[in-house]
């Protein structure tokens, strides 16, 4: 049965998880029994620069799937394993849906009436500005001094378009008028019986753990989505945030709060959110890495975590998990993840078979394919493939640029960011030579009598596949489709690379 | 009939020699087909057999060089082969010579756009 799943990444953890899910599904992880993935990203701070930079690469991947897909079968009909953007990611606005309003084509839920303060929000007229409900609001929400004549860095004068920095009490009542949103009404109209849910936000933060329980009161609210297969991903602390050592801002924001807001969180989802969702992911680590304090906005761009990815796999693990194991009324799954041992620096060793498998088989051939495309592709422009292909078009055509910057600006940076973070994810070396790009195994290059016989990923080897896949796909795939042909060429050499490597490095290497 | 398209090429290119018939009679013979297997041969080489096999000589100073040596050994194949026949080189033999290596180069050029097609590796050299 082929369905839809519509994922809600509430606030900057989750954006952050739906960016490690798009690099995922355009590395081809597969998907079950799915026609579309529609992420809507839910972020009340409107500048916020990890939800931007999420939008951008769930953008690219739909201009370049739209473009360069095509459906590859195996001999028996079934569907080739490993193929690059493999899954159908797209906006709401892409769903035929009557009676429903025209929606923009973004991958983004927009709030209105934000760009002013809490205060404003509840009491627009200022009617209760002499009532005795603002002495209740002050009580509840105000613990500036009364002595103290500024009143800027308040909870009821917190601006909402913003963000709630770290106020779930501030951000459920934003979220009360979620369902007022046209993007939501849409949403709702267009969702089928046989389609599925899933949420990812975090439950230490402000926006997130507000409106995880918000969206699901709403949605269990709601006749047609009340039986819908429903999953989540609240996402525990793993990183901290230094304190506020510069002048401005607001200061609001202390990790030394995260574990009393989860504990307080998980005691609420406990009493009231057990029963209601078929599955509930947990994934957390220990906070090593300190991020610079960023009160939200365009300075909020924190750099990719394993964590994030973990989650994202949450995600895979809910669209691919057949009915019957979510069908358990009024039972709430839950799952948490384990790697094989504790280490600061994780790579492809580290991960159970189903991971391994479904995961990271997928990752190392895009991540082949990046490599290839980014580093190798300058150096062979002499070649018959690239002047088919690339030549005149890489520098000027909307495609290729997209391409460009997604291998090098999202996927490629994604992979840095979670390099260079703590604890470290790195499966590939990518300033290395292809035959010692994945961390933990080398290709060896075998010599007889000091001859080489065998050079492993050299550069001919490269250069020679490019060649002999590109000429075996002219034959099939005519020239006003060569974006098609580029992606298609992409895929085969990297699983060529993927072959000489045999299988991903395990513990017992 | 190929033998005597030859006699008539190479005496419209480099001129009839009215002293010396044996050109007419053998040596435009026999330098006209083997030149054509040659270059032939060459072209083959490295459109088909390099140029399907593995990207090493593929590029257009690749192609420049063999489009050269093609030259040169037809020029020198010529000029071995008038020089067997007639026993004495003149300035007819070197004019001779010249200009089977630019028929040759000029048979590899058509020879290439014809087999360029057919290559993986080669398929946009020269252009």
């Amino acid at each position: 049965m082929i369905r839809n799943t519509f994922i809600f990444g509430i606030g900057g953890t989750g954006a952050r998880v739906v960016r490690s899910l798009t690099m995922l599904l355009a590395a081809g992880t597969k998907l079950n029994d799915t026609n579309k993935v529609i992420p809507v990203i839910i972020d009340v701070d409107a500048k916020n620069a990890d939800t931007t930079r999420t939008l951008k690469a769930l953008e690219a991947y739909k201009t370049i799937r739209k473009k360069a897909y095509i459906t590859q079968k195996n001999v028996d009909g079934s569907d080739i394993a490993t193929v690059f953007f493999n899954t159908n990611l797209n906006t709401l606005s892409s769903l035929q849906t009557e009676g429903a309003e025209k929606i923009d084509d973004s991958f983004q839920l927009k709030f209105d009436n934000l760009e002013t303060s809490f205060i404003k929000y509840i009491d627009p007229k200022e009617e209760l500005v002499n009532d005795v409900t603002m002495d209740f609001l002050r009580a509840l929400y105000d613990d500036t001094p009364s002595s103290h004549t500024n009143f800027e860095n308040t909870e009821l004068n917190l601006r909402l378009d913003e963000g709630f920095k770290g106020n779930p009490n501030i951000g459920c009542v934003v979220f009360n008028s979620l369902s007022n949103l046209k993007e939501y009404q849409f949403v709702a109209k267009s969702i089928n019986p046989d389609d599925r849910i899933f949420i990812v936000s975090s439950i230490f933060g402000g926006t997130g753990s507000s409106g995880f329980p918000q969206l699901i009161k709403l949605i269990k609210g709601d006749d047609r989505l009340r039986n819908i297969k429903l999953g989540a991903l609240t996402v525990m602390p793993y990183y901290k945030i230094a304190d506020k050592n510069k002048a401005g801002g607001d200061g609001n924001i202390k990790s030394g709060s995260f574990d009393a807001k989860t504990e307080a969180a998980l005691t609420y989802y406990s009493k009231h959110l057990a029963g209601k969702l078929n599955a509930l992911y947990h994934v957390w680590d220990n906070p090593i890495k300190q991020y610079d304090y960023n009160a939200g906005g365009d300075a909020q761009l924190d750099p990719a975590h394993l964590v994030e990815m973990i989650g994202a796999t949450a995600v895979i693990d809910f669209i691919n998990k057949p009915d019957e194991m979510l069908n358990q009324n009024s039972t709430t799954k839950y799952f948490d993840y384990g790697i094989i041992q504790e280490s600061a620096a994780v790579d492809f060793r580290h991960f159970y078979e189903w991971s391994s498998k479904q995961i990271m088989e997928p990752l190392a051939l895009f991540s082949y394919a990046m490599k290839i495309y980014l580093d190798y592709f300058p150096k062979f422009k002499d070649m018959a493939f690239y002047k088919d292909l690339l030549a005149d078009k890489i520098h000027s055509d909307i495609f290729y640029q997209t391409l460009s910057t997604f291998l090098g600006t999202h996927f490629k940076g994604w992979l840095k960011e979670m390099a260079d973070n703590e604890r470290r994810f790195e499966p590939f070396q990518l300033n290395e030579e292809l035959n010692s790009f994945i961390t933990g195994k080398i290709i060896p290059i075998k010599k007889v009598l000091g001859v080489t016989i065998n050079s492993g990923l050299s550069e001919l080897f490269i250069k020679e596949r490019l060649g002999k896949i590109e000429d075996e796909l002219k034959k099939t795939i005519p020239d006003p489709e060569k974006e098609k042909r580029l992606l298609q060429l992409l895929n085969q050499v990297a699983q060529d690379c993927y072959k000489v490597l045999d299988s991903l490095p395990t513990m017992t290497e | 009939m190929l033998l005597s398209i030859f006699s008539d090429l190479y005496q419209l290119i480099s001129g009839a020699h009215q002293s010396v018939p044996d050109y007419v009679d053998e040596v435009y013979d026999n330098v006209g087909v083997p030149t054509l297997i040659i270059v032939s041969i060459i072209t083959a080489i490295f459109y088909l057999l390099l140029g399907r096999w593995k990207p090493i000589f593929f590029k257009s100073g690749h192609w420049v060089f063999t489009l050269l040596l093609t030259a040169i050994i037809a020029a020198a194949f010529a000029f071995a082969s008038a020089m067997k026949v007639i026993g004495e080189a003149d300035s007819y033999m070197f004019r001779f010579s010249l200009m089977n290596g630019i028929f040759s180069a000029i048979l590899f050029f058509i020879l290439s756009v014809i087999l360029k097609r057919l290559s993986i590796f080669a398929k946009r050299t020269p252009f």
